[in-house]
């Protein structure tokens, strides 16, 4: 697949799961990749925990269904969740049309920010996807 | 069976699909392509307007000979006699104990000559196990390198065909087809299909496969025609509960339980699994293959336990989300007691139970 500029934005930080991570001082956004949207194909079912979970970097805490596919989620940091997009219970395919935006999964107060540096920058993640697919 | 190890099988489109940027997949043993755009796209395209398969992966069977009829007539369970040259039959190639060894097509040619067209990962079984039952003068010859197939399907099909075609296809009634030339090569012409929509099957020497799926994207492009994938085919068919061999069915699992009693026909003689047959229509199947919703979210997938009324008794065999119902929906076996729309039960969806019921089915009809 071709990855144009912009598919993988410069501010966010990646996993190796194809989650992406936005920090906020202690709060950090958490959706997956527009690879990990467009390898999944048209997603039909989010299933997360609720506010107040906890979740441990590193771990699956939920899942991302498409029509064909079930895939785990990753938790890129340890916390606990703040908030769960609301909008992906009725409209899940928003993943699909802006990972990055619309379609954010949930809203996390940061544990252990120092687990941030572990993570991917833009063009170190685009480079994995490179190896991934060949 | 595990598909074979080795390179995939392609058909004659794959350099096509990959220039059209579909994406391909391992299905059975061939590189086929799961997905164009969208699933999701492509079955509401076919709902809506229209869209194009490459099927040649199923195998084709052709049997001929003054034994042919009784042939056909000894390996399945529907009746064949009632066949006349031009028309078409959905049956089951039946076991012993009334199984299935595959679900197929069967078409009548001439008075001695049948096409049959089997599931590609079971055309090596089937054919070997319809070779050994033969008997006579009849010849059994695995032809499946000789065609290729296309499945137009959706509203707009005999539209976006009747321009490539001769003569007229609205008269052409479901189950029965034609051979003629079709974009300038002599075809078999179908009306059948796998989505539950009206359409087209269409069997051509695999040399004018790719000619023709071009000339039908062409001609179909206005209509709003869309080239699918196997994504979208599987979605499709289950929302018009046709089953899926390997999926629904399979060597385990009687055709009555399978809830098709109306093609066990042994009124038309003795046939594989007659008599098995009829006794268990006598007593009634022990468990029936039923369609039903999640209540509870989540998606049911194949080889989900289930349990009813708090016991275990078996797996999801086929699930999905529909996407014209916007609806989580499957199929699976239920004991006779508990196989009757409106009972409830629980699939295991990884770990955690989620209510569901029974439903009639078809869970998508099409408007007429």
């Amino acid at each position: 697949m071709s990855q144009g500029d912009g598919i993988y934005p410069d501010d966010l930080k990646y996993t190796k799961e194809h989650e992406w991570l936005a920090v906020h001082g202690s709060i950090g956004t958490v959706g997956i990749t527009h690879y990990a949207q467009s390898e999944l194909g048209d997603i039909v079912y989010v299933e997360v925990p609720a506010a107040g979970a906890p979740v441990v970097g590193g771990e699956e805490f939920g899942t991302v269904e498409s029509v064909k596919a079930v895939s785990e989620i990753f938790a890129p940091v340890s916390g606990e969740i703040l908030e769960v997009n609301p909008a992906l219970a009725a409209h899940p395919e928003t993943i699909n049309r802006d990972p990055y935006g619309d379609g954010w999964l949930l809203k996390i107060r940061l544990a252990e920010p120092k687990e941030i540096d572990a993570l991917m920058s833009a063009a170190e993640y685009r480079k994995y996807i490179e190896e991934e697919a060949n | 069976m595990p598909p074979a190890a080795g390179p995939l099988k392609t058909t004659p489109l794959v350099r096509l699909f990959r220039d059209m940027g579909a994406r391909l997949v391992d299905f059975a043993g061939w590189e086929l392509p799961v997905q164009f755009s969208s699933v999701i796209e492509e079955h509401l395209a076919v709902r809506g307007a229209a869209g194009l398969f490459d099927v040649s992966h199923m195998g084709e069977i052709e049997i001929r000979g003054r034994a042919a009829l009784e042939l056909v007539q000894k390996v399945t369970c529907n009746d064949a006699s009632r066949l006349g040259p031009g028309q078409a039959q959905y049956t089951v190639l039946t076991t012993e104990s009334g199984t299935y060894v595959d679900d197929i097509l069967v078409y009548r040619r001439g008075e001695n000559e049948f096409l049959l067209v089997v599931n590609a990962s079971n055309t090596d079984k089937d054919f070997a196990w319809i070779a050994s039952w033969a008997r006579g003068d009849v010849e059994v010859v695995n032809a499946s390198a000789r065609w290729a197939q296309l499945a137009l399907q959706g509203p707009k099909a005999v539209t976006i065909l009747q321009g490539l075609l001769g003569g007229p296809l609205d008269s052409l009634r479901p189950f029965r087809f034609l051979e003629t030339e079709v974009n300038g090569t002599r075809s078999i012409v179908s009306r059948t299909g796998y989505t539950g929509e009206d359409g087209f099957e269409i069997y051509l020497p695999p040399q004018a496969a790719a000619d023709l799926y071009q000339a039908l994207l062409r001609a179909g492009g206005p209509h709003g025609l869309r080239p699918c994938g196997l994504g979208a085919r599987d979605t499709l068919r289950l929302e018009a509960r046709m089953l899926l061999y390997g999926n629904d069915v399979d060597e385990t699992t009687t055709v009555l339980e399978a809830g098709l009693d109306g093609i066990v026909r042994p009124a038309k003689g003795p046939f594989i699994g007659s008599d098995s047959l009829k006794r268990e229509k006598e007593r009634g199947p022990a468990r029936r293959l039923m369609g039903f919703e999640m209540i509870d979210p989540g998606v049911p997938r194949h080889g989900y336990p289930i349990r009813v009324g708090g016991e275990a008794s078996g797996a999801v065999t086929s699930g999905t989300v529909g996407p014209s119902l916007k609806k989580s929906i499957g199929l699976a076996y239920f004991p006779a007691r508990a196989a009757l729309p409106g009972t409830r039960f629980a699939v295991n969806i990884r770990g955690r139970d989620a209510l569901a019921i029974i439903v009639p089915t078809p869970f998508y009809r099409r408007p007429h």
